[in-house]
């Protein structure tokens, strides 16, 4: 039986959080896996031509791509804040320059959160422009499984990621799922503050996992993965993200991943649906196939 | 025997200090991966009971308990050029204080994003009682470059003498490596995604107790040789398939989430020519003859 979700959301405290756009930066060459050296653009900024919807792979001289526009706030109490509270999904507001009063979303964090504001809004926003985060989602439990930890979730995206309840058990749609052993920089870190990365480093590896394909906002499911109180390798356990960043040619470092939801039990189950992305979910975009 | 060219490697002295223990976390204490508080002591300092050759768990509230005594760069420019000069073997020598003259040994590296970086070094017993945090030491730093012959892996963070102990052999291109155990890839954890090969260490995950049960760690030991199947600790350090890295457990084991023994690498073939015979005995205090 299709039960629809119950949450706290009610009991949460909704409270405004602030970043700027920040400048990219640069220090020169990097090195690849196999010695080669790259320039490895992508972080922070803004991004006229890259958003969530897009493919991961194949930006000329990419390094952890991050889509639209990158904001953190530079003091560093302040950007504590900040990284703990907002959420994915959570609505955004600019509040200085051109662009003031325009609406987004946060889709991701990396380091710094990406946001997504319409592509009119985007061309009006300046770097160094404040942007503030109607930030909602800590503390957010689903009723009746005190064993899925939610992390970093907005309680309105939880609610549109087609997540239906079948014999006692989430039923997560997903667009792909990985095993433990592709898991990348971030390992060991916590969830609430930071992503990990699906490793893009074996080409042989990467081909058969089907990680080309990869889009910015795709939900994908990661084996044998715990990410409560930190995070790292348990049996038969599973957590749940959304991909945030692009592609890496460091060794140990891919896409990254958010993560929503988290289970030892066996409690969530996927199925696999190529629209499971939260620029669907979020009303950004039309589904991809149709 | 295996034939090097070590006659043409650059020795050359770096500077550390003898560093102070911080704590992972500065006030209160870190969160286990099931959620329980720790106080987690072990990363710098001296120890006066803890050395390589001892087991990496029951040491209570420890977490990353480094053996011996941890040295630090003498400032921030410095500290690169000890972590990614110093190899194991080396001789360290204080230059300061009570214990001016005394000697040791280099016997490990640790150190990556976030965490302080170390070289480890042993001292007997009876001299560490004359040392004291911040004294310096110099070590006479020499093993990068190292190469062996008719080997197309990499060796990195071994002197040229301490390579020589291991007794290895080349078969066919293939080197064959004492090691005490194999680790697979799954079971790697933080430390994926950092730096090259000659800085930093990666950990055997030693959580959750399922875990160290199914892959048998429970007797690994502190300077024990592991053999890391598919993984590349080369210009970075991630998942290759076919690769194979030889590292040393450099410091003891962790209860937080994806934590646990780092590994610094000694060998790496991309290609998968290096080939483990499992030795219980190979740890770096045999090879280096140490004495409590």
């Amino acid at each position: 039986m299709r039960v629809m979700l119950k949450t706290n959301k009610d009991r949460l405290v909704k409270m405004a959080v602030m970043g700027e756009v920040v400048h990219p930066s640069s220090r020169g060459y990097t090195v690849d896996f196999e010695g080669k050296p790259r320039m490895g653009l992508g972080m922070s900024g803004i991004k006229y031509n890259v958003t969530v919807g897009d493919l991961c792979y194949g930006w000329a001289e990419e390094e952890h791509m991050e889509p639209g526009l990158s904001i953190s706030n530079r003091d560093p109490n302040e950007n504590a804040a900040l990284s703990v509270l907002a959420c994915i999904g959570n609505e955004v507001k600019v509040v200085t320059g051109e662009a003031r009063g325009a609406k987004g979303y946060i889709i991701g964090k990396h380091g710094n959160f990406m946001v997504w504001l319409r592509e009119e809004d985007q061309e009006k926003v300046n770097i160094g422009d404040k942007i503030q985060v109607k930030a909602w989602g800590v503390g957010l439990k689903i009723e009746g499984f005190d064993d899925v930890k939610v992390n970093k979730l907005s309680p309105d995206l939880l609610e549109r990621m087609g997540i239906t309840v079948e014999n006692g058990r989430l039923v997560v749609p997903v667009v792909n799922e990985f095993p433990a052993y592709i898991m990348g920089s971030g390992y060991g870190m916590w969830p609430v503050t930071i992503d990990y990365d699906i490793q893009t480093t074996c080409p042989e590896v990467y081909d058969e996992l089907g990680l080309k394909k990869l889009r910015f906002g795709d939900i994908v499911a990661l084996r044998d993965q715990l990410n409560w109180w930190g995070r790292g390798y348990y049996k038969g356990a599973i957590t749940i993200g959304v991909v945030i960043h692009g592609w890496s040619s460091h060794a140990g470092h891919g896409p990254g991943v958010t993560t929503f939801l988290s289970t030892k039990s066996d409690k969530i189950v996927t199925k696999t649906d190529p629209d499971a992305n939260i620029a669907y979910y979020l009303g950004i975009r039309k589904k991809f196939k149709k | 025997m295996i034939k090097t060219n070590k006659d043409k490697l650059v020795v050359q002295e770096v500077l550390g200090k003898i560093s102070h223990p911080v704590m992972i976390q500065s006030r209160g204490y870190v969160i286990t991966w099931d959620g329980k508080p720790k106080i987690g002591l072990g990363i710098g300092g001296i120890k006066y009971n803890v050395k390589v050759g001892d087991p990496i768990f029951g040491w209570p509230e420890a977490e990353y308990l480094e053996p011996g005594v941890a040295l630090e760069g003498i400032d921030d420019r410095a500290k690169g050029a000890l972590l990614n000069l110093s190899c194991v073997g080396n001789e360290v020598k204080v230059i300061s204080g009570e214990g001016k003259g005394l000697k040791g040994v280099v016997t490990g590296k640790a150190g990556y994003a976030g965490a302080p970086a170390h070289v480890l070094a042993h001292f007997s017993d009876e001299d560490l009682e004359k040392l004291a945090i911040g004294d310096r030491v110099r070590i006479k730093a020499e093993g990068v470059g190292l190469e062996i012959k008719g080997f197309e892996g990499k060796v990195f963070n071994v002197s040229p003498s301490f390579l020589e102990s291991l007794d290895l052999e080349l078969e066919d291109g293939e080197l064959i490596v004492p090691v005490v155990k194999e680790i697979p890839a799954y079971a790697m954890g933080s430390g994926v995604g950092g730096g090259a090969a000659m800085s930093g260490h990666w950990c055997i995950q030693t959580c959750p107790p399922e875990l160290v049960k199914e892959l048998g760690l429970e007797d690994l030991r502190i300077g024990d040789l592991v053999a890391c199947r598919d993984i590349l600790m080369l210009y970075g350090k991630g998942y290759y398939k076919g690769a194979i890295t030889v590292g040393i457990i450099a410091f003891g084991a962790s209860d937080r989430g994806g934590h646990g023994a780092g590994v610094f690498a000694i060998a790496v073939s991309k290609e998968g020519k290096i080939r483990p015979r499992i030795d219980p005995e190979a740890n770096v205090a045999k090879y280096l003859g140490l004495k409590r």
